[in-house]
């Protein structure tokens, strides 16, 4: 790429550029209202409607740490899949890609303000269900297993980061939005995430596996306690496995241009 | 470069890998639900039996389809059959429990601790049609089958009447054949009706209750519909009465006094029986058996939370007299002696009970009062299955039906080995006897003191707590209630009003503070000693009620009057019964029967 041609610049600067594109990467996201105001509000939204207005039991899961912990997945998702999904489509398409990569600026500022908004916005998201499960919906949770289930699904956001910037490599402007929202929302129910899954069909009960959304609501759900036994070490494996393929398949697609 | 594609396949291997692994597993309940159903023929070696009547020291006993096929000493059978071995063992009839009072989940209670079958001596009508449905059925279940009289015959105002159970009272002789086809169209299979004034009980309770005329044509009633009538009595005298007026039997032992010799042949020779019920007497003499049984290490672990609340409730002291003890023991001695019919049966429900677990501290008692482990045994089995003509129960006989008890040890000696049960089986399957873990009994958060002054603007407490009106039609009831704020020269308080209407069977209106958040959750109330609050009224009773533990469990309750002037009362939590103050719902001030118009007002309430 263009960049591998530049000298590289001292590290203050280095930190200054990244930090300046992380930040301007967060005033065009907040003023894109189409982004902002879904990936903020919709899970708070639904979270108050099905925990909280309509609180009770799934079986011996307690609705409202249940969906703190799922929703809580659904929320770092938004932003990471659209985030990169979309951003990165559209921004191939309308050409400031091209112009960000002959300008100055390391590949790895681009990414950083990706990544860093993702999770900013992911953090936004989950402080705000957190304060409506625990302050309205009753849920119990001691400091630090919050700041567990914080750190988890900020982490978690990396294989979807990772996803949809294999996705924003082969999708195009417009299209991104509906596909992206094709993947995501169809994810997100059969992973368990809006309802427990047994209330579904063995089969697609048995098919939740090949979700990476899927294993990151098992660590969620282990971290709140709602569910037994939960396979730590194998779904973080997973989850990792998942970001290094899908970084790699994206990484392919960026070098052969 | 080379190594992306690489790097590219080797982490898609990886992740096909690892999802093969990520195989959910089948939650527990899944698995559990495959387990394989029980034989539905199968055969008991080697076990000694009481079969209700007599004992076999070893028998083998055979049983399909739910009902007992064969019982020998040596019985030959396919060896494909299932075999129970039960050497070492004594098989029982399941136990009748000739009296008790059935609500919520008293069915399933009983049957966990052997009790198959049970009589029930006054509870909701409305049960009536599903206890014939399911006792008429051999089809696996989780609880007890029930013959009920219904609802009671008393008079107006007489005992019956004050559980707030809307009751038709008996008060003149003319209804007495239209009183007895209501019962029989409602299902009753035998009419209980009540002859007690109260004074058994001390000689300051006095209550209304039935007259000779209305006790005669109630039995000249029964015995034209071919009903048997039973008796609830407390006394010598009355209990003669009744029996020689008609009645079949009584449900309680007299208490009052020692019957005489005379008296005792009069109760031989009527061929009538009695129903000690030695559970709630030695209760209301000071000596209640309830510790020993929620303490005893054989029945202890299988009690629910609500059976140990039950357990540990007693009868008011007003109603205690030692004298019940001696007096009950010794009439029962003597009317065994005499030949009498005594039948087992506990009065569970009652303060000092809990269903099936009781009937085998009543087993114990009666053999303290004077009968043989068998003769005990044989009131709990054959003898009320014959006197209320349960045609196919209480003995282990080809053709009645697979109710029976598998015991440790020789309870036809030694009576307290009814306890130590290894296996009961009902319609011929066998039964789970771990009690159903109830999701709410988790201890709510702490209660600090509640205070409600009423002197803002709302009916809140100083904590934020609601009072809201507290009605019957959440149980299809009709009563009203209207809270509001007035004011009152330099005071405000809260004024409820309204009406109680008969319509359900506990009517009750008032007011409700609701102290958990948010409301009728559980809160922790066990470090508040005292409620108080300042009252006026229009002299009529009222209920202070403590609604705790889970939703369906019965308040606790003291009475309180209310006067013309404002008064002060102060109650202590300690005293209210059952409560189970770890898990306080709400404190409601209710008006219930008799029937009509309410007001009383309400100021400085606090819970401290």
């Amino acid at each position: 790429m263009n960049s591998q041609m530049m000298s590289a610049p001292a590290p203050m600067m280095l930190t200054r550029i990244y930090l300046r594109e992380a930040g301007y990467e967060f005033l065009r996201l907040l003023r894109t209202p189409a982004f902002a105001l879904p990936t903020l509000i919709f899970p708070l939204v639904f979270y108050v409607m099905f925990a909280i207005v309509l609180p009770g039991r799934w079986g011996e899961f307690d609705k409202s740490a249940y969906l703190l912990a799922t929703y809580g997945v659904f929320g770092i998702m938004g932003p990471a899949l659209f985030g990169f999904g979309v951003g990165l489509a559209m921004e191939r398409e309308n050409g400031l890609l091209a112009l960000k990569q002959v300008s100055p600026m390391p590949t790895g500022a681009y990414f950083f303000a990706k990544i860093a908004m993702s999770q900013c916005f992911g953090l936004a998201v989950v402080i705000l269900l957190s304060i409506a499960g625990v302050g309205f919906g009753n849920v119990e949770i001691t400091l630090d297993r919050w700041l567990l289930l914080v750190a988890v699904l900020l982490l978690g956001t990396l294989p979807f980061c990772a996803l949809g910037l294999w996705m924003g490599t082969l999708l195009k402007g417009q299209t991104a939005i509906a596909i992206v929202n094709l993947v995501y929302l169809p994810m997100s129910v059969l992973s368990g995430l809006w309802m427990p899954l047994f209330a579904f069909p063995q089969l697609l009960q048995k098919a939740a596996v090949i979700w990476p959304s899927w294993h990151l609501a098992q660590l969620a759900l282990g971290v709140v306690g709602q569910v037994e036994g939960v396979r730590y070490g194998l779904h973080v494996g997973v989850l990792l496995v998942t970001t290094v393929l899908f970084l790699s398949l994206a990484a392919m697609r960026l070098r052969g241009r | 470069m080379r190594t992306l594609p690489l790097i590219a396949v080797a982490s898609a291997v990886a992740l096909a890998a690892l999802l093969v692994l990520s195989a959910p597993t089948p939650p527990p309940a899944q698995v559990a639900a495959k387990a394989p159903a029980p034989p539905s023929e199968f055969v008991i070696t080697d076990v000694r039996v009481f079969d209700g009547e007599t004992t076999w020291p070893n028998a083998d006993v055979r049983i399909k389809d739910g009902r007992i096929t064969a019982i020998a000493e040596q019985l030959e059978w396919p060896g494909e059959l299932a075999v129970v071995d039960g050497s070492g063992k004594t098989l029982l009839p399941g136990l009748i429990d000739a009296h008790v009072h059935s609500w919520g989940d008293a069915r399933q209670q009983m049957l966990r601790f052997g009790v198959t079958t049970a009589l029930d001596m006054f509870s909701d009508p409305a049960q009536l049609q599903g206890f014939r449905r399911d006792r008429e059925s051999l089809a696996t279940t989780d609880r007890a089958d029930v013959w009920g009289a219904g609802a009671l015959v008393t008079a107006k105002g007489g005992h019956g009447t004050q559980f707030g159970m809307a009751v038709e009272t008996y008060d003149d002789v003319a209804q007495a054949p239209a009183l007895v086809e209501s019962r029989i169209a409602e299902g009753s299979d035998f009419i209980k009706f009540v002859v007690d004034d109260g004074h058994a009980y001390g000689d300051h309770h006095d209550l209304p209750t039935l007259d000779a005329p209305r006790i005669e044509a109630l039995l000249a009633a029964t015995g034209a519909s071919k009903q048997m009538a039973v008796a609830h009595v407390a006394q010598v005298e009355t209990g003669l009465a009744v029996i020689r007026a008609g009645a079949e039997g009584l449900v309680h032992v007299f208490s009052d006094r020692l019957a005489s010799s005379e008296e005792v042949a009069v109760m031989a020779e009527s061929g009538a029986f009695v129903i000690p019920t030695l559970t709630v007497i030695s209760g209301l003499g000071g000596q209640s058996i309830g510790q020993s049984i929620s303490e005893d290490a054989d029945l202890s672990p299988l009690l629910d939370a609500a059976q140990r609340d039950t357990l540990r409730a007693a009868f008011p002291p007003q109603f205690q007299r030692a004298t019940h003890v001696s007096n009950g023991f010794g009439n029962v001695a003597a009317l065994q002696r005499a030949g009498v019919d005594i039948l087992a049966g506990t009065d569970a429900g009652n303060p000092g009970t809990a269903h099936g677990a009781s009937m085998h501290g009543e087993l114990e008692l009666l053999v303290k009062a004077g009968l043989t482990a068998s003769e005990a045994l044989r009131a709990a089995t054959a003898l009320p299955a014959k006197r209320f003509e349960l045609l196919d129960r209480g003995r282990i006989a080809v053709g009645h039906r697979a109710d029976m008890l598998l015991v440790d040890g020789d309870p036809t000696v030694e009576i307290g080995a009814t306890r130590r049960i290894v296996t009961i089986w009902k319609n011929g399957t066998p039964v789970s006897r771990a009690p159903v873990a109830k999701a709410a009994d988790k201890a709510g958060p702490q209660l600090a003191k509640v205070d409600s002054p009423f002197d803002g603007k709302t009916m809140e407490t100083s904590q934020g707590q609601l009072w809201a009106p507290s009605l019957d039609s959440i149980i299809g009831g009709k009563s009203s209630a209207v809270l509001a704020l007035q004011d009152e020269g330099n005071t405000s308080f809260m004024q409820v009003g309204g009406t109680v209407a008969i319509g359900a069977p506990y009517p009750w209106a008032g007011a409700a503070l609701l102290v958990g958040k948010p409301p009728m959750s559980p809160t922790d109330a066990s470090r508040l000693t005292e409620l108080s609050f300042r009252l006026r009224g229009d002299g009529r009773k009222l209920l202070v009620m403590l609604l705790t533990g889970n939703n369906s469990q019965a308040p606790a309750m003291r009475r309180v009057t209310s006067t013309k002037e404002w008064q002060t009362h102060r109650l202590a939590l300690a005293d209210f019964q059952g409560a189970d103050l770890t898990r306080l719902r709400a404190v409601a001030i209710t008006a219930s029967l008799p029937a009509g118009e309410f007001a009383f007002d309400l100021d400085d309430f606090e819970l401290r």
